[in-house]
């Protein structure tokens, strides 16, 4: 228990601490193309993490994102519709028998469709409702949705890469 | 009371995700009309310190290209350097040889954060308070303006640039004379727009846009874009025109911040001539 909390936790660190130093310098044709890849520590959060707990965690997270950014509030907010909505797109996504007991949300444990599914969902809200808040307004909508989708791409690219490259795939035991 | 206690508790999540929600906003909107939540703040020590480190690096590696700057700088100041001066009058020479009064002063700083692609971007520099810095105090490049300063802590100040959603500025065109609004876009780094022009200015592609002078963050005419396009919208009386930025934003490494001596006299004298006029 011990060690899957500092597992979390320092994962959360080390995600925001690349996206504010590294991640926020990458810059695809002025800034249609942005990924935010410190979400991936708030969805390989454990499955059966409480609503509330998971909601502190994404406030905190964003937070952190937020110092880095000069945007103080925005990717709370955004973090936190993430951390809403996670739990939902779970449920909605769960196998007929359900979770199994340790089963994390990755590749190796759910398989690759699960996972872009799963992960491609809760990118794009987060993307949209961080995109939208971030202008205040509509206009202008078709640029800003387009920056949205190709942010959305790229960032589940990085996601996708990240969880080959982090998780062996029979280590059940590092959950 | 009991059915309440339920509910509550049924819907908790709800009601914690939208408490915290509003928390968020709450800051979002405050921290966007003042830019200052003073302990998360980039230019708040921690990351400024972090960001400091980061353009060590970086900067180790773009050496030769900040030598090519500050080289073209240097000849760019050789060419000015009485520019910092006011002439204090025609017929009378005051003792002590004071022909000139110092009016600006400016102080070169590292840009060691620089966000370009969001729609509200900020600059962070390595100087602050103890070097003297101040709130609202003009920052260029060369012979370019940057941005204005917001905010200051002890060794850090951060900066909005003229590609910042809030940012306004005075202007006028340097041919013709007359006088109008900077704004931001919103999109593109390197395009702004001036309104409030009006239609007797006869502007031209090409033609310079410099600072008026009338505000007291940067002295006249300093560049600030080139006239790209321009029209005058149906039934309006002022033109709107699309300028191309002097300042490169996204290669910024060095900046000068301008110290203006005689701002407070200037301010004070205006507003004692208000005042007059309101009694």
């Amino acid at each position: 228990m011990i060690a899957l909390i500092v597992r979390n936790t320092l994962r959360i660190l080390f995600l925001v601490l690349i996206q504010g130093l590294v991640v926020n310098r990458i810059d695809l044709w002025n800034g249609t193309m942005l990924p935010f890849i410190y979400i991936f520590g708030i969805l390989m959060l454990p499955i059966n993490t409480p609503r509330s707990l998971l909601l502190v965690i994404a406030f905190a997270t964003g937070a952190l994102v937020d110092m880095f950014t000069n945007t103080l509030g925005l990717h709370i907010s955004a973090s936190l519709v993430l951390a809403f909505m996670q739990p939902l797109v779970q449920r909605a996504l769960s196998p007929r028998e359900g979770y199994e007991a340790g089963q994390r949300p990755t590749i190796q444990d759910m398989g690759l469709a699960w996972y872009v599914t799963y992960a491609g969902i809760l990118t794009l809200i987060h993307h949209l409702w961080l995109f939208f808040i971030e202008l205040f307004r509509f206009t202008p909508f078709f640029s800003t949705l387009g920056k949205v989708l190709l942010s959305t791409l790229a960032t589940l690219l990085l996601l996708t890469i990240g969880q080959y490259l982090i998780y062996s795939p029979t280590d059940r035991r590092n959950q | 009371m009991r059915i309440f206690w339920q509910l509550i508790y049924r819907y908790h999540v709800f009601l914690i995700f939208i408490g915290l929600e509003v928390l968020a906003f709450a800051l979002l909107v405050r921290n966007n009309n003042y830019q200052r939540a003073v302990a998360l703040h980039s230019a708040n020590r921690i990351t400024g310190e972090l960001y400091a480190r980061r353009t060590a690096i970086s900067e180790y590696l773009r050496l030769q290209s900040i030598n090519e700057e500050l080289a073209k700088e240097n000849a760019d100041l050789r060419n000015q350097s009485g520019d910092a001066f006011q002439k204090l009058g025609d017929q009378i020479y005051i003792f002590e040889d004071t022909l000139y009064l110092r009016r600006y002063s400016f102080m070169p700083a590292r840009v060691v954060n620089n966000s370009i692609n969001r729609v509200n971007n900020y600059i962070t520099i390595d100087k602050g308070s103890a070097s003297g810095i101040r709130k609202e105090m003009g920052v260029i490049f060369g012979e370019s303006a940057v941005g204005i300063v917001k905010d200051v802590s002890e060794h850090f100040a951060s900066i909005m640039p003229l590609i910042n959603n809030n940012f306004a500025l005075g202007i006028k065109l340097k041919r013709s004379g007359a006088f109008g609004r900077v704004i931001w876009t919103g999109e593109d780094p390197t395009l702004a727009r001036v309104i409030e022009v009006p239609r007797y200015a006869n502007p031209s592609r090409g033609d310079t846009v410099v600072t008026s002078g009338y505000s007291s963050y940067f002295p006249e005419g300093m560049n600030v874009g080139v006239i790209e396009n321009y029209k005058i919208p149906e039934g309006e009386d002022f033109y709107e025109i699309d300028i191309r930025l002097t300042t490169a934003f996204h290669e910024l490494s060095y900046v000068q911040v301008i110290q203006d001596f005689l701002n407070e006299e200037q301010r004070e004298l205006e507003l004692r001539s208000q005042q007059d006029e309101e009694q």
